[in-house]
Formats: structure tokens, sequence, C-alpha cells
């Protein structure tokens, strides 16, 4: 388990951070693998071989992916033909997070790759562990908290809505409380990364059969060029204060005064 | 040894060429290549139009080089000829030089001067890094070697982490220190537009220091916010400099003539 909290927040409910950069389908990526393992073996010793099922054109097809992990696991880089992405289950601060982000790209500069960025995008995970006898709602700000029929409990509840700002969309997922059994979002692929706690604690109430919730904040711009590291790094730096923004919007002052 | 002169069998182009200053030689050759590149683009540069030798034609004195290459498909044909007139009316003559002579030297040496004078561009990793350095030196105002003390490092390393060109890679001790000081200096900066070097020294009520708590092998990041706080309010109670009273008063200081120009 990976004690470290997330974040420079007294009590930060992230559990999960995302850097991605989807690319052109790269098939000779394999070739490519061995620099890129030497340029991030300091930081990401572990290697992981796997294979990820791509359906395009109801045709599907498995395509090899590399996951390099740190050794404490909590962090990982995924190596695939449509996409490479940055995965932490440790974030000191967004600074750290991004300038890990930038050696990742930068080991992709110096291998030479030549991909084609189609898009860039950032994705975190907060989970809601209400304290005490709280409910996850009660940490979502009011136009969030959906409705209750008079004489009913809520036993899951999602909201989602897509923000548009100048270049860049962010897609914003609130479940509170989230569907039973339900810890991290649906459609999300993580990486064997170590829990951190805030995930320990909240599967801990799940099995308790308690409530919890969380918050998905996912940015993303389209790029349309080839791969540049200094160039994506500044697309990364502005979507992290458009999430960051965007997450802070959807708090009531229950969560902000509990977990800022 | 004799007593008279010996002649030198040699031609006027072979001389003319001996006296050039070779840089010249270089920039001449440079200057009609590229001329040639972009005007003769498609011959030049595919199959088997690619020149093998080039004929130089010496025209004149005082630094003015007529080339003219021939390719090996068509060698009666001039390549490329520049447009400089010469300045005198000296008789030509037709150096045929082969490869291995001032034309692969000036190659060689034009590709040492490229190397040589060429700057990689910063990593982004390095650029990032060096901008978190800058905002931390600027939040908090130390000297260099405070600074590396309190990033736990040497000044010798603390100048390498500052050098954008060095492709350096943080520990993760280093790393979690770095944020560390990052927030502090953050939680400084939202207090005090004034740097914290002015403070650092002072004695604390607990008998250190700010740098020897924020230097300290685990830092109490809340106990140093605490000792914030209590410098911010030594810093309130400073007796302000006239500068500072006319400042808080809301006068501004005429620009003068020696006044640098604000950058926009």
């Amino acid at each position: 388990m990976n004690t470290t909290a997330l974040g420079t927040w007294r009590n930060p409910p992230l559990a999960y951070v995302v850097a991605e950069a989807r690319i052109s389908p790269y098939y000779s990526l394999a070739e490519k693998v061995s620099g890129l393992q030497d340029q991030l073996r300091a930081a990401y010793p572990r290697t992981v071989e796997a294979a990820e099922l791509i359906v395009e054109g109801g045709k599907p097809s498995h395509q090899p992916v590399w996951q390099l992990l740190s050794e404490k696991q909590t962090h990982g880089v995924q190596l695939g033909t449509r996409a490479i992405s940055l995965h932490a289950t440790s974030y000191l601060q967004s600074a750290d997070f991004l300038e890990r982000w930038a050696e990742v790209l930068d080991a992709v500069q110096e291998a030479d790759l030549g991909a084609f960025v189609e898009r860039a995008g950032l994705r975190y995970v907060d989970l809601i562990v209400p304290a005490g006898e709280r409910s996850p709602e009660e940490y979502l700000a009011q136009q969030l908290q959906g409705i209750t029929p008079a004489g009913a409990r809520s036993t899951g509840s999602m909201w989602a809505s897509a923000f548009q700002f100048d270049g860049s969309q962010v897609t914003l997922r609130a479940a509170a409380p989230s569907p039973a059994g339900m810890v991290l979002p649906p459609d999300f692929n993580a990486l064997p990364l170590a829990k951190p706690s805030v995930m320990v604690e909240a599967e801990r109430r799940v099995k308790a059969e308690k409530s919890i919730g969380f918050i998905d904040t996912d940015c993303v711009k389209e790029v349309g060029r080839v791969f540049n590291s200094s160039e994506l790094m500044n697309i990364y730096t502005e979507l992290q204060k458009l999430t960051s923004r965007t997450f802070k919007a959807a708090l009531s002052s229950v969560a902000q005064g509990e977990w800022m | 040894m004799s007593n008279v002169i010996q002649p030198r069998n040699y031609s006027v182009g072979q001389a003319v060429l001996l006296q050039q200053r070779p840089g010249a030689l270089v920039d001449a050759g440079e200057y009609v290549h590229a001329a040639a590149a972009r005007q003769y683009q498609q011959q030049f540069y595919g199959g088997a139009a690619q020149a093998t030798k080039f004929n130089v034609v010496v025209l004149g004195t005082g630094g003015v080089v007529i080339l003219s290459a021939r390719t090996s498909a068509d060698p009666a044909s001039p390549l490329l000829d520049a447009d400089w007139a010469p300045r005198s009316e000296s008789a030509v003559s037709v150096a045929n030089l082969a490869p291995a002579s001032w034309w692969k030297w000036s190659e060689t040496t034009k590709n040492a001067f490229c190397k040589g004078g060429s700057a990689a561009a910063p990593a982004a990793a390095s650029r990032l890094r060096v901008e978190r350095l800058v905002a931390i030196q600027a939040a908090l105002g130390l000297s260099t070697l405070d600074t590396a003390q309190v990033l736990g490092v040497t000044r010798q390393a603390l100048y390498k982490w500052l050098d954008a060109k060095k492709d350096v890679t943080l520990q993760e001790a280093s790393r979690e220190r770095l944020a560390c000081i990052e927030r502090l200096a953050k939680h400084w900066r939202e207090r005090s537009a004034s740097p914290l070097s002015a403070l650092a020294k002072q004695p604390l009520p607990t008998g250190q220091t700010i740098i020897q708590m924020m230097s300290a092998d685990v830092v109490n990041e809340a106990a140093v916010i605490a000792a914030f706080n209590v410098l911010f309010e030594q810093l309130q109670a400073k007796p302000k400099s006239l500068s500072q009273k006319l400042m808080q008063a809301g006068l501004t200081r005429r620009p003068t003539a020696r006044t640098l120009p604000r950058e926009e």
C-alpha cells in the first residue's frame, strides 16, 4: 500500500492521475521500446508486457503494450501502439507530476519516434470517503447532489457534464454515492500500481457496505501535430489548470473545509 | 642554397588560391552552393545528377571566387554560376581540384563549426525543473549556498540542476525535497512579496533560524509555516523606509531619463 497522500491539500482525495498522449497507430513501436526502456530504466526499472484489445470497424485485434513500472509501483509508463501515458498513485504536486511526464516525453523525443499526436489528455480521479456520518453527496456542489424522493435512499447516482474551454474540453463525472462496489470509474484502465491510502480506505468502506463516491475529471485537447515534447508540455500545463479549476467548482463547502 | 631566384612552376589560379583566406573560400563556396541548391535543387540533389567534381574558376583578387560545378551526367554545361563580377581582369586559370582538396577541407570545417556551434535545445523536463528552482529562488531570495542547503544538495549539484542543458534525473528523495521546499516557497509568496532572505537568519522563539528549520533532514512543514507567520508579523512591525511609506500612500516614482524602459 502506498501511504503517501496525494497532493498538497490537508486531506487530499486524489487517488489516481493519468497523463496520456494519443498517437496515430504506430505499428513499429516494438523496435523503439528497447531504446525507451534504456532512457527510462532509472525511474522505471520494471517492465511488464501486456496486450490491449482494440476494436476497430467491428474487428477486434490484440496489440502489444509495455508497462514500465517504478520500483515502488507508484508510477508507471504505458507504451502502446495508440497511446503513451504516465499513471501515478503517488502525487506530490502538479509541478512534480508534470516534470515526471516531461521526462517521459523527452525520452520519446530522444527515441525519435516521429509519432503523430492526435490529442493530449489529463485525468484525475478523486475518491469521496465521507468522514463520520456524512454521505458522499454532501461533498459535491449543490447543483450536483441530484434528487432524493421522499422516503427513498440513494444507492447510486452519477452525474456527467462536458465543459468547453478555449480549445480544450473537460469532462466531469461525479458519482455520489457510487454504485455499490464501484471504487474507480467505469471504463478506466488502471495499471497495476500500489493503492494509495485513500483507495484502501474506500475499499474498506465498500466491504463494510458503506457508501463512497468519486469525481472523475478528464481534460482533453486536440493536438494534431508531430510529436514535440516542449510543445506538448505547454499543453499539459494548461490542461492541469483547467482540470483543477473544474474540480474545485464541483466541491461543496464541506469538501473544501475537510480536504483543503 | 643558391644565390639566384629559382622560378616556381605554378599557374596564376593556384597562386591566387593559395593566398586566399580559407574562410573566404569557405564562405564563397557556401554562398554559391546555397544559391545553386535553391535554383537547381532537383538537378543537384537527385540521384545521378549529383556533382562529382568542381572546377574552380578564380577571377581576380580580393576574395572574389566564382565556382562552377559540372555534373558527371553532363560535363559540358555548368550547373551553377555565381553573379559576382570580377574585380580585375586577370587571366583565368582553371584548377581542376580533386575531391581530396580544399572542397573536402571546407566541408569538414563547416561541419565541425556547425557541430560545435549548435546548442541542443534543452529538454522539456530540464526546463520545467529550472523554472521551479527559479520560482523558489524568487520567492525565498536565498543565496545559492542557502538554497542548496535547504534542498539538501551541494552547491555544485544545484548548479547542475539550474543548467537546463544538463540532463539530470532526480532521485525520489530529491523530488520530494524539491516539492516540499516548493510548497513552502509558495506559502511564503502568498504571505509576502518580500523575499524571505531578509529574515532568514533571524532567531525565532524556538532558538532556530528559518534556514535551519528548512535545512533539517526531515522538514516539519507545519512548524515552518508557523514560523513564517511569526516572521511575517516581525516584517509588518518593522519600521518602513521612506520609499515604502510613499508607495503605501499611493505615490509612484516618476520615470526619469535614466530609468530603464519597462518591458510590456
